[in-house]
């Protein structure tokens, strides 16, 4: 297994209700729910914290579970939402973009 | 039940305002007969007051944002608004007359991932819309400011208020979204009475328009 940083797509929209982390795309409109071991991946996919340091950091404390059957799950999980197009992949960290400022027009 | 459905329906059981339109200026560049804006200066939440708005939307669990005015690109700080409700991670729409958008906006909207973009256009003739509108000119700017965010592979739909100016107009509209395509959406639906909109409200037989009018 080797590690690789995630970053959520700029084009997705995401909002956590009643335990679960709703996800839509706006490339096609498609949706998802995540649960909640999911949700935790997706929120610390910032694009810099790799993978491995998100399950043994957030995963492994807080749900009790071996690291590496962990890790096995987690790369299934990102890799399903990469083809998606709603997570990215890479292995190296992954630039965030910088936003419009009022001065920038 | 599609998913859709179901989370409108948990959303209602855990009293989450899933969707919200907000307004963020009655100024607008074009003077619509239709609109129930007075344009007069009411003044207007700052940059910083907008923002504490959307993090309290996003605390409470709105998903659907939509923005809407007023012209919101009357506004210089439109873009950073949608950047910031956009790193807030809501589904963001828009509503727009897309006079003010060139290139530069049409790749900021998308940049930012904005799910849908809707602008008026009245007629697929230039003397009906802008006279609708009073702005010289709006027909030709909006439909090419309707290329620019296609051709940024955004998603847009075109609004079409029905009224006593453009009622032979609507074969030649819904043949101009289907040339830009993309969705139209007819509307003689009624808005509320706020600004113009009591003195706007004749049916079409004898005044201006067939309801109360509606800014975008
Ligand atoms: S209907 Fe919309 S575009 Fe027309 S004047 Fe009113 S706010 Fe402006």
């Amino acid at each position: 297994m080797a590690d690789k940083y995630i970053a959520r797509s700029s084009e997705i929209a995401a909002r956590m209700m009643g335990g679960e982390m709703m996800i839509m795309s706006a490339a096609d409109s498609t949706f998802f729910t995540l649960n909640e071991v999911a949700s935790l991946i997706w929120q610390a996919a910032d694009g810099c914290t790799s993978l491995f340091e998100i399950v043994d950091e957030k995963i492994c404390p807080e749900f009790d579970v071996d690291p590496d059957s962990a890790r096995r799950d987690a790369e299934q999980f990102v890799d399903e939402l990469s083809k998606h197009g709603i997570l990215l992949i890479s292995d190296k960290p992954i630039a965030v973009p910088s936003f419009p400022t009022s001065e920038a027009q | 039940m599609s998913l859709m459905a179901e989370i409108a329906t948990k959303a209602l059981d855990l009293n989450i305002p899933i969707d919200v339109h907000i307004d963020v200026t009655y100024r607008c560049n074009e003077r619509c007969v239709h609109c129930y804006l007075d344009h007069d200066d009411h003044g207007e939440l700052n940059t910083i007051e907008i923002k504490d708005i959307l993090d309290q939307l996003a605390d409470a669990g709105v998903f659907f944002l939509t923005f809407s005015g007023g012209e919101v690109f009357m506004r210089r700080d439109f873009l950073e608004l949608v950047a910031y409700a956009r790193q807030l991670q809501f589904n963001v729409k828009v509503k727009t007359n897309a006079v003010m958008i060139r290139e530069y906006e049409a790749q900021w909207l998308k940049a930012l991932g904005v799910e849908q973009i809707q602008i008026s256009v009245y007629s697929h003739r230039p003397e009906i819309h802008d006279a609708i509108t009073k702005l010289p000119g709006s027909l030709k700017r909006t439909i090419k400011a309707i290329r620019f965010l296609k051709l940024q592979g955004l998603k847009v739909t075109m609004a079409n208020v029905l009224m006593t100016a453009n009622m032979f107009d609507h074969a030649g509209v819904q043949a101009l979204a289907k040339e830009l395509d993309v969705i139209l959406r007819s509307r003689p639906d009624n808005y509320p009475e706020d600004g113009r909109g009591h003195v706007n409200s004749e049916p079409a037989y004898s005044g201006q328009r067939t309801s109360p009018g509606f800014p975008q």
